[in-house]
């Protein structure tokens, strides 16, 4: 991400009186509330926040268009408001989580080449997690990209508890891929990163650098499934 | 002996409760996905008697749930791609596991039989820890291969390079790679060949 990429946070956490437009050199501020469950005032203001700022504009993704069409279908948002949106827009917004892996993937994977900014869930997130992010520099795209990052591991922990090692080979791939991609966090940080979260995930400590590409991902997961199909323990118990 | 009684003798009395379990037994199985041939096995239902089963669960469910025809594929075309290799690798270890046996004690072996039961729940965890959904076995295939296993044409070997133990199809004649190490050596990742217990 590039220094002169904007950075835009929806903060949950303040009222929506609070919202502001920070012109701060390149970055740019915007606070706002969550996505999924955005109200129509919110909904609102935001555009008024983008309307008011044309050089800051916000890229609609497929989840959040489909909930700008079900506003507009209920009456609650006009075809302008919807086009100020839709039609002019920069930002990502990433939806509050847990999302799917196949929309998280193509969120980052898809769109990291024009991503000017970050949107991302501040304060209260749906599985009850506190998510912090820095806003004020180019590093703090890094902090957002950990956040996410962070929380979309505890949300696929989550899940793997009792669910799939399939998940662990697509989250393997996808968090290589997006910081090759992004180039945003180093690699010795994302390898801290990941690192933590194996140990804190897996009984059985996962290599990063058995990590680095996709078919080293999938060895990683197919060894994972090798053990647990032969009775070792490889989730820790929560 | 009169006609009457004739008559008498040659029909069975109808066992309701029995009838009705594997009535039962039949309509999941058919929803599993199972083969005609492998579910009238399990059941004593007719061909007749499963082809309505067939409609009437249509019907409620609002889906084709018409079993397949014809004989059970073959399990060594399992074994032809490393991902099916450790897929069935994977199977086989868990119903081994759910069967009490361990694969490197062949007494144990000797004595395995098919437990449907054992091998449906085995399936469904094979496929909920397998890394590639998309190319996992079908149910009839799963049967196949576990009654491969028990018939003694798949046995397993485990690796002494990382300790996996894989099945093998004697088909495979001395071709004894682990599927694990395979995969490891293609990421080329060395280190990924530590033993797994």
């Amino acid at each position: 991400m590039n220094s002169d990429k904007k950075v835009v946070q929806l903060d949950f956490s303040l009222e929506i009186d609070e919202m502001r437009l920070e012109a701060n050199g390149h970055h740019h501020r915007v606070l706002a509330g969550d996505v999924q469950a955005m109200n129509v005032s919110v909904l609102k203001k935001m555009i008024r926040l983008v309307q008011g700022c044309p050089d800051m504009l916000v890229t609609v993704i497929p989840s959040l268009n489909t909930q700008l069409h079900r506003l507009l279908e209920l009456g609650r948002c006009t075809d302008e408001e919807l086009k100020a949106i839709a039609d002019t827009s920069h930002a990502i917004v990433v939806p509050s989580l847990p999302v799917s892996v196949t929309d998280f993937y193509a969120l980052i994977y898809d769109d990291v080449d024009c991503l000017p900014g970050w949107v991302v869930p501040i304060g209260q997130t749906t599985n009850g997690r506190e998510v912090t992010a820095e806003t004020s520099s180019s590093r703090g795209a890094a902090e957002l990209l950990r956040a996410i990052i962070i929380e979309y591991w505890t949300t696929l922990w989550q899940a793997t508890k009792t669910a799939s090692i399939h998940h662990c080979a697509t989250v393997f791939y996808m968090s290589t891929e997006v910081a090759e991609r992004i180039g945003e966090l180093t690699w010795s940080e994302l390898q801290t990163l990941i690192g933590k979260l194996c140990q804190q995930r897996f009984s059985i400590p996962i290599e990063l650098e058995d990590l680095l590409h996709r078919s080293e991902c999938e060895a990683s997961a197919w060894q994972l499934a090798a053990k647990a199909s032969m009775g070792v323990q490889v989730f820790r118990q929560a | 002996m009169d006609d009457r009684e004739k008559k008498k003798k040659k029909k069975p009395p109808l066992n309701l409760l029995e009838k009705g379990l594997s009535v039962k037994k039949a309509a999941i199985m058919m929803l599993q996905g199972h083969r005609a041939s492998v579910i009238r096995l399990h059941t004593g239902l007719t061909a007749a008697q499963l082809s309505a089963l067939s409609r009437e669960l249509a019907g409620k469910y609002d889906q084709t749930v018409e079993p397949m025809k014809g004989r059970l594929p073959m399990s060594q075309k399992r074994f032809a791609s490393l991902s099916g290799h450790m897929n069935a690798s994977i199977l086989c270890n868990i119903y081994l596991r759910a069967m009490g046996c361990h694969s490197d004690d062949q007494d144990s072996l000797k004595i395995l039989i098919l437990d449907l039961e054992v091998l449906n729940a085995a399936y469904f965890k094979a496929r909920d820890i397998s890394t590639s959904k998309s190319d996992f076995i079908l149910i009839h295939n799963a049967y196949k291969i576990v009654a491969d296993l028990v018939e003694g044409s798949i046995y397993m070997e485990t690796c002494r390079q990382c300790g996996f133990n894989f099945a093998l199809h004697v088909s495979a004649g001395p071709k004894r790679s682990c599927p694990l190490c395979a995969i490891q050596r293609r990421a080329g990742q060395q280190q990924g060949n530590q033993p797994i217990k």
